[in-house]
């Protein structure tokens, strides 16, 4: 090397210094660059890894010892207590960490013992005590943090929100047939009292208090009286629309709103001994079968309006269910199988959350409100509770991509709807419908874009001169740049109601441009050779323009009388009569034009460089051998080009695949699965534009929308890989030949 | 290059590849006709008129702008011809659009009386200065004096100004209206073309300079205007250095082998990814992650009102700065490919070191390139709406992100942005009709700046080849 023979003077170790440096910072750098852009796809996977993991449990914890048939005994809404009211009236908590009692008060229930204690409302703090004289009493319990000494402590506050005075319920309640919902400001008490009447041996009551709130005395509620047949044997009622009257040997369930007169919507007939259990968002019962399956069933409307039951796909259990346990907050179902084992089951998937030993069918089990831990009393009073870890397991791959027969549905089906009203809604993830929509959105701007940009394309590298092609690629390529969200707009504001009201004739003009263009040539033919030839080769495409827009212009004027006699009436009305297609004006149709539009300078540029690339000496050796220019195209260059021709359109339909401001604006955004071309559609993408901002972090909904955006990138990343290979191939064959 | 004539094998696909170009340019000028049209049109002031119409239709006559036609099918069989009117007042009359048809139209006369206001509230106010029945004598003097008195008033800030201006409807009804109110107004049949020219051009400059009011619906769009500016100028600040760097590392530094040839082909793939996905990873990563970090580490005082952890002007740059950064690279490279070894050779013959050849040799010479680069970035970045929308823009945004108290510069404020305007007037708006042109304007806008940035990095392109053609000249 010479600088090492020249003497090292300071200024020269400097640059050496500087030029390792540089050696070392600049490789960092850009490593470090090129590192982190991959880290995209990797931090999408770990996103979208977590909806994966197995439910897990951990016991939590130190045993105790709680009475197991008391009134009541669950734990608080955090699941960091358990609270048991015993039949004198006591109410004890005991922090489940430790074990301690940490509360113990007797409740001020005048003397009544409570029969029965439960808590009210699907979360909070409200819990209802049936007493012994067969009134209602209720009591809150709320763990205010307070600060000492700046360390933030839990303490534990009881109330009594509506008063310190029982509710007397009219008619009073037979045994503990008694069922109370909570919702926003509305509690409703249901309840049956057994009556000589004549009309029949019981009544349904239903009490309902408007505009409760915690810390006021309860309104006047407004009652209503149902004479019932027979008394059922308990009440259940855990979301808005049902109330489901169990008499053992039948359901009924009942529409939960208030008029003057009631009766059962549909009635199940059962064996008197089937275990059963109302999940969360009351509409499904489990029903245990003695062959070991689970049913899940349901009210349906049929399509006559008339509701019955109906029973989704069964759950198989590996022994018969012997007790069946509804778990709050949550769709899951707790199952005693005929060994005395226990398991805790995803009711729509079937997945066990969790499994404990035999230890026999007494005692009971206590939840907090999201169904997150759990504590097991056995019949002897051990305690002993659990922490799940289940956040996504009620997700799986027959949810994502099949046919889910979901509660209140005729049937199973493909449904994406990710948010509805209520604390009970059942979000549904279905991805088929959304890829369905992606493709079709794809494929049919396909159809628009490859015949106008590979046309464009040969006719611009193989006809036109350099000069012409010089300007009017640029000048396609602009259309590349422009953006999509402008696309979007003139697609849904101006495109789709034009189309909408010029159907027939916008149809009519995609089938006749062929022939259009064809006639303009065939009329080219016949002009003057002297006026012919003074247009340069190539530049037919722009002397072409005004009469191909007359052309059109003509056509879609033509096209309202021939509506009119072809079809004497509207093409879009003739449509929905003659063929029942429905017509919407944000359609698969308009994305088509739009989307296809915007994709076709990205197909044309790459397609135009590959027919470009292909060496003029092919051709020329071709035209020498007396080939006309049209073989050479046809018989040399296409096939030449074709691998990069190939990759062009796989970059297009990459692009059509992700586009997202087109699809968002111009399709509707319904996420059906439609193969009409007058209806539209959602995309992943677009998807991903309504949803994401509105989506809770670390939900259920936001992973599957990272699991949507980590597909996409999939996708796209893969169309793009294989046309990078397939171009790479192509560039070492013209290296051979050139 | 035979020219087609006649019909032979082959010409008949010749054609429909011909046709496949002129339809390719017939939409591009349709649709630059078509933005140019209404966006450009939306500033003219249009000819007001008096409309009045068949009595039997019981409609009162009306003081309008003729804003469309078209002709529709009835449910009843049949077509229709309408015609949009533009007719304001959507405090006192309202609808402010309204399809008559054509048939119930009996006339159409334009009074020199007939004035258009830009108000505070409520969108335009269109009337008569002079009720419609008086002699012409009296109208016009009437038109005159309060005409004289808009114009006095408007010289004066709104707070300054007091008093009313009479505004009689085409059925001779009249109400007050505040001078305070009055933005700007004109009387479109009195006018000359000069006049509506200096009108025509205030009225841009206003649409440029402007905040939005009424919902979007009115006013300008400065701040969308400001926010697409400011957050391309960060994204630029952030993504050219960085790449610049990885470009140099691809070309200069890295061993030309498979792993590089590989690496290139990724970041090549990068581009083709959609940008929604960039901007999943921007709200999960920067936002969620990196934000929500920053908020625990420095700002856990306001917790859990959100500092950094929620979209903001940094991570929608960040964001888009990483969209751009295949963009960038590729451009770099090209670039730094186009230089000839020569030059590399003798700068290192001469005992110049590899970084000193890189600084002040290639560096120098791959200049135009990196500058393409940036206008490209710049021009996909200004357009990009989809990944925004994900990490901070809003529809109205109370704040500029730069403003004089301190720190200045507000990283973390949402900001407004030109290409989620469009969206949002074309899509949430209350009164589709009214910001129908702005939406026009607001795309034609966009679309202009990102033109001439391309044009900007074509014509750069162009040079920057022509410079190289004779490299050691």
């Amino acid at each position: 090397m010479a600088h090492t023979m020249m003497p090292k003077g300071g200024r020269d170790r400097r640059r050496q210094g500087l030029d390792r440096l540089a050696a070392r910072l600049i490789p960092l750098g850009g490593f470090g660059v090129l590192a982190a852009i991959s880290a995209i796809f990797l931090y999408l996977l770990w996103a979208t890894l977590p909806l994966l993991r197995e439910a897990s449990q951990t016991p939590f914890g130190a045993p105790g010892v709680a009475q197991s048939a008391a009134p009541l005994v669950t734990l608080d809404s955090r699941g960091d207590h358990l609270i048991q009211l015993d039949g004198a009236g006591r109410l004890t908590l005991k922090a489940l960490a430790s074990g301690e009692t940490v509360f113990s008060e007797a409740l001020a229930l005048g003397g009544a013992p409570p029969r029965r204690a439960w808590p009210v409302g699907e979360s909070g703090h409200l819990y209802a005590v049936l007493l012994e004289t067969g009134a209602v009493h209720f009591f809150a319990l709320e763990f205010p943090v307070r600060f000492s000494d700046g360390i933030a402590e839990r303490t534990i506050r009881l109330s009594y929100p509506f008063g310190r005075l029982p509710l007397v319920l009219p008619g009073g309640v037979s045994g503990d047939r008694l069922q109370s919902f909570w919702e926003e400001t509305q509690l409703t008490l249901a309840y049956v009292s057994e009556t000589e009447g004549p009309q029949g041996t019981a009544t349904l009551h239903l009490l309902a208090f408007d505009e409760v709130e915690l810390g006021l005395p309860l309104l006047p509620g407004r009652h209503y009286r149902y004479p019932l047949a027979a008394a059922p044997e308990r009440l259940a009622r855990r979301g808005q629309q049902w109330l489901f009257l169990d008499y053992g040997d039948r359901l009924e369930a009942w529409f939960a709103r208030f008029a003057d007169s009631a009766e059962p919507a549909a009635t199940l007939a059962l064996s008197p001994a089937t275990p059963r259990a109302l999940l969360f968002g009351g509409q499904t019962w489990i029903l245990g079968d003695s062959d070991g399956a689970l049913r899940r069933t349901f009210p349906v409307r049929d399509g006559a309006g008339q509701f019955r039951f109906e029973d989704a796909r069964p759950l198989a259990l590996p022994a018969a269910a012997q007790a069946l346990r509804a778990v709050p907050g949550q769709r899951r179902v707790l199952v005693t199988l005929a060994g005395g084992e226990h398991r805790l089951l995803e009711a729509t998937s079937g997945a066990t959350l969790l499994a404990l030993a035999a230890d026999g069918p007494q005692g009971r089990f206590a939840f907090n409100d999201r169904g997150t831990r759990v504590a097991r009393i056995a019949a002897d009073g051990a305690v002993r509770a659990w922490e799940i870890e289940a956040r996504h397991a009620e997700l799986s791959f027959h949810r994502l991509w099949e046919r889910v027969w979901y509660e209140g549905y005729p049937a199973p089906d493909f449904i994406w709807q990710s948010s509805g009203s209520g604390a009970d809604f059942e979000a549904k993830f279905s991805l088929t419908p959304l890829l369905f929509g992606t493709l079709k959105a794809a494929l049919v701007a396909m159809l628009f874009a490859t015949p106008l940009a590979l046309g464009s394309a040969i006719y611009t590298a193989y006809f036109m001169t350099p000069g012409l092609r010089g300007w009017i690629k640029p000048s396609i390529e602009l259309i590349a740049a422009m953006p999509t969200v402008i696309l979007g707009f003139l697609g849904a504001l101006w495109l789709a109601p034009l189309i909408e009201q010029h159907l027939f004739g916008t149809l009519i003009t995609l089938l006749a441009l062929p022939g259009l263009m064809l006639g303009l040539g065939w009329l080219w033919g016949l002009l003057p050779p002297a006026l012919r030839h003074r247009v340069p080769p190539g530049a037919h495409a722009l002397v072409l323009m005004l009469p191909l827009a007359g052309a059109l212009f003509a056509l879609q004027s033509l096209a309202p009388a021939l509506e009119s006699r072809v079809f004497e009436q509207s093409f879009r009305l003739w449509l929905d009569a003659r063929w029942g297609i429905s017509f919407e004006q944000r359609n698969a149709l308009i994305v088509g034009l739009v989307l296809g539009f915007a994709i076709t300078p990205t197909i044309f540029s790459i397609a135009e460089d590959a027919i470009v690339g292909v060496p003029d000496r092919l051709v020329h050796g071709a035209l020498a051998l007396g080939a006309s220019r049209w073989d050479a195209l046809k018989q040399i260059v296409l096939p030449a080009a074709s691998a990069g021709i190939l990759s062009a359109l796989m970059i297009g339909l990459g692009r059509a695949v992700g586009e997202t401001m087109i699809v968002l604006m111009v399709t509707g955004n319904t996420p059906y699965l439609s193969p009409s071309l007058f209806e539209g559609m959602r995309t992943f993408s677009a998807n991903i534009a309504i949803e994401l901002p509105e989506a809770e972090v670390n939900s259920t909904h936001y992973r599957v929308l990272f699991l949507t955006a980590l597909l996409l990138f999939a996708m796209t990343f893969l169309a793009n890989t294989a046309a990078e290979v397939v171009r790479g191939r192509l560039r070492k064959r013209y290296g051979a030949l050139a | 290059m035979k020219t087609p004539s006649g019909w032979r094998s082959g010409d008949g696909a010749l054609w429909l590849s011909t046709g496949a170009v002129t339809l390719t340019l017939l939409l591009t000028v349709t649709l630059l006709v078509l933005l140019g049209r209404v966006g450009f049109g939306h500033f003219w002031p249009e000819p007001l008129a008096t409309f009045t119409f068949d009595p039997a239709t019981g409609q009162p006559p009306v003081v309008a702008a003729r804003r469309e036609h078209s002709t529709f099918a009835l449910a009843e069989g049949g077509m229709e011809a309408r015609t949009l009117l533009r007719t304001g007042n959507r405090d006192t009359a309202p609808p402010d659009f309204r399809w008559v048809a054509d048939a119930s139209l009996r006339s159409a006369r334009f009074d020199p009386a007939a004035i258009e206001l830009e108000r505070r509230s409520w969108g335009p106010a269109l009337g008569l200065l002079a009720p419609p029945e008086a002699p012409a004598a009296d109208r016009a003097a009437l038109a005159a004096r309060q005409w004289a008195r808009l114009e006095g008033a408007l010289t004066l800030p709104p707070q300054a100004r007091s008093g009313t201006l009479t505004l009689y409807g085409a059925d001779g009804s009249a109400r007050p209206l505040p001078l305070a109110e009055v933005v700007r107004a004109w009387r479109p049949n009195a006018m000359n073309l000069q006049d509506k020219l200096s009108l025509y051009f205030s009225r841009i400059g206003a649409f440029i300079s402007e905040p939005p009011r009424e919902a979007n619906t009115e006013g300008g769009i400065f701040p969308a205007l400001f926010g697409t500016v400011l957050m391309v100028m960060l994204m630029t600040v952030v993504v050219t250095p960085v790449g610049v760097v990885a470009a140099l590392y691809l070309h200069e530094y890295a061993p030309q082998g498979p792993l590089t040839q590989m690496l290139r082909i990724a970041v090549n793939n990068l581009a083709g990814v959609p940008s929604i996905v960039y901007g999943v990873f921007g709200l999960g990563f920067f936002v969620y992650l990196v934000g929500g970090s920053l908020d625990r580490a420095f700002f856990a005082d306001t917790l859990p009102a959100p500092t950094f952890g929620t979209p903001g002007l940094l991570w929608a740059s960040l964001t888009l700065a990483l969209l751009t950064l295949p963009v960038m690279i590729v451009a770099t490279e090209e670039g730094l490919s186009r230089i000839p070894r020569q030059l590399r050779e003798a700068s290192l013959a001469l005992g110049a070191t590899r970084f000193e050849t890189i600084r002040h040799i290639i560096l120098p010479q791959a200049l135009p390139a990196v500058l393409t680069g940036v206008i490209l970035a710049v021009a996909r970045g200004a357009g990009e709406v989809a990944p925004l929308m994900l990490v901070g823009v809003v529809k109205l945004a109370p704040e500029l992100p730069l403003d004089g108290t301190f720190p200045f510069l507000h990283l973390d404020r949402q900001f407004m942005h030109l290409g989620f305007h469009i969206y949002d007037l074309a899509f949430q708006s209350p009164n589709v009709e009214a910001a129908r042109p702005l939406v026009y304007a607001s795309a034609l806008l966009l679309v202009l700046m990102i033109v001439l940035l391309n044009l900007g990095a074509v014509l750069l392109r162009a040079y920057l080849r022509g410079r190289h053609r004779d490299p050691l000249g």
